[in-house]
């Protein structure tokens, strides 16, 4: 049983990867979070309810982490983003810059929003769960979900401008604040 | 159909509305052309931003993150199992031998380059009471003349906190942050409770009995990690740990582990 849940554990790892790369900006950073996730997982295995997915619980885990890591640890995680984006998209040198440029803007268009409002773009936008899957996993109805990530990208897209879109964002026409 | 709201918009570039949902929305975006360029702006930061950060998805997991899932080097985990095994048959064979449990302390590096095994620790002060049991005729046959029982602070968690909340951050000089972790029932009738605490040298895994006259037998004791080996302090299992105490509660169990509500009521009712 112990030996499953451990491979169960490995499977996860690339998306938990992402996930946290996402949130920290940083490949490097977000495998520090990955290892903190990974620990506090194997530790508290007794927390987690079976029946219940494993992979939810440790990117709750993961969440509940870097929240933490915000608030004692802001700066030192929060170095410039984006240095091996490099490797990103092949051997196109166009494509890499621009990639890596979108990549930089994203990475501190996300650092700029709230941390409730990053992770929901990181589980929904970047992971690719669904708004329930999100809900189940921050804890929080779909509801408050749906606010959270329309405010979110409606705050990235005036942050991060040409960089994310290729278009450029109408900030005259922005709505801000609460959505209707 | 009323005005898309951004929530609406969202929720049709992402996939989330079904087919009729969908078609309405086509429809009011064919009249309305400030709903469209706020459409652009979901689709401008939606689930093309994964592509930013696949590189995780393309590239192997970085080995020590495996090998700190996989826990202990296997070459090493067999001999832990194996004498704790032995000590536990000998605790079993040979009561009425007076011996402390003995703590071993794992220290798991865990910065940087993965899981290292820093080494076997000594014995720990004992920090349960000795006694004999009580000259108690109709005491159940576990009960043995040499048994090992909870000390006050332990006995104290174990009778009154909840399962999965931390109680007496500080219990005593030699524990902090005890956790009951779960409650069941044992086949010959007794509660047991399985917990941990940070000891003196880590993370100490435990299983107790309550008997009759209302101490805690300590069935299983033993520590698992250094004290602040792990990146933020706390410390690591390896999988033989939780395998060790697994195993003596399967073999005790009746039933299923019980709920929070019955745990209450025994709590409440003193363990009657």
């Amino acid at each position: 049983m112990d030996d499953e849940i451990r491979e169960c554990m490995i499977s996860f790892l690339p998306r938990l990867r992402r996930f946290a790369y996402a949130l920290t900006g940083d490949a490097d950073a977000g495998d520090d979070l990955v290892q903190d996730t990974c620990v506090r997982a194997l530790t508290r295995l007794d927390q987690w309810q079976a029946g219940t997915s494993l992979e939810s619980w440790m990117f709750r885990i993961a969440q509940n982490l870097w929240r933490d890591a915000l608030r004692s640890r802001r700066a030192t995680l929060m170095e410039a983003p984006g240095d091996d984006a490099h490797e990103l998209a092949g051997a196109d040198g166009r494509i890499v810059v621009d990639t890596r440029s979108r990549l930089r803007a994203v990475s501190e268009g996300l650092a700029e929003l709230p941390s409730e409002q990053s992770m929901v773009v990181a589980l929904v936008c970047i992971d690719g769960r669904s708004y329930k899957e999100a809900a189940d996993i921050l804890e929080v109805p779909v509801g408050t979900v749906m606010s959270r990530l329309a405010r979110a990208r409606r705050a990235l897209h005036v942050l991060v401008g040409d960089e994310a879109s290729g278009h450029s964002p109408k900030r005259e026409e922005m709505p801000n604040g609460q959505a209707n | 159909m009323g005005k898309l709201t951004d929530e609406t918009l969202m929720a049709f570039v992402d996939g989330e509305l079904d087919a009729a949902e969908q078609e309405r929305v086509r429809q009011a975006l064919a009249e309305d052309g400030q709903a469209v360029e706020r459409l652009a702006i979901f689709e401008a930061t939606g689930k093309n931003l994964a592509l930013l950060y696949d590189r995780p998805m393309r590239e192997a997991v970085p080995s020590h993150l495996i090998e700190l899932v996989k826990g202990v080097p296997p070459t090493i985990e067999p001999a832990f199992a194996k004498r704790e095994g032995r000590r536990w048959l000998s605790w079993k064979k040979d009561r009425g031998v007076s011996w402390g449990f003995g703590t071993f302390a794992w220290g798991l590096a865990a910065a940087g380059a993965g899981a290292i095994l820093l080494g076997v620790l000594a014995y720990d002060p004992i920090w349960t009471t000795k006694q004999n049991a009580p000259d108690d005729q109709t005491a159940e046959a576990t009960v043995r003349d040499d048994v090992q029982l909870a000390g006050d602070w332990l006995r104290k968690v174990l009778d009154t906190a909840p399962s999965g909340k931390a109680a007496l951050a500080a219990a005593s000089t030699e524990a902090n942050n005890v956790l009951p972790v779960l409650t069941f029932k044992a086949r010959d009738g007794r509660f047991c409770r399985q917990y941990e605490f940070d000891g003196t040298q880590g993370r100490v895994l435990g299983l107790a009995c309550r008997q009759t006259n209302g101490d805690w037998q300590v069935l299983k004791q033993f520590g698992v990690a250094a004290k602040g080996a792990g990146a933020e302090g706390y410390s690591t299992a390896s999988g033989s740990d939780r395998t060790a105490i697994d195993d003596v509660v399967d073999n005790l169990i009746e039933g299923d582990v019980l709920g929070s509500d019955d745990e209450a009521d025994l709590i409440e009712s003193d363990w009657r």
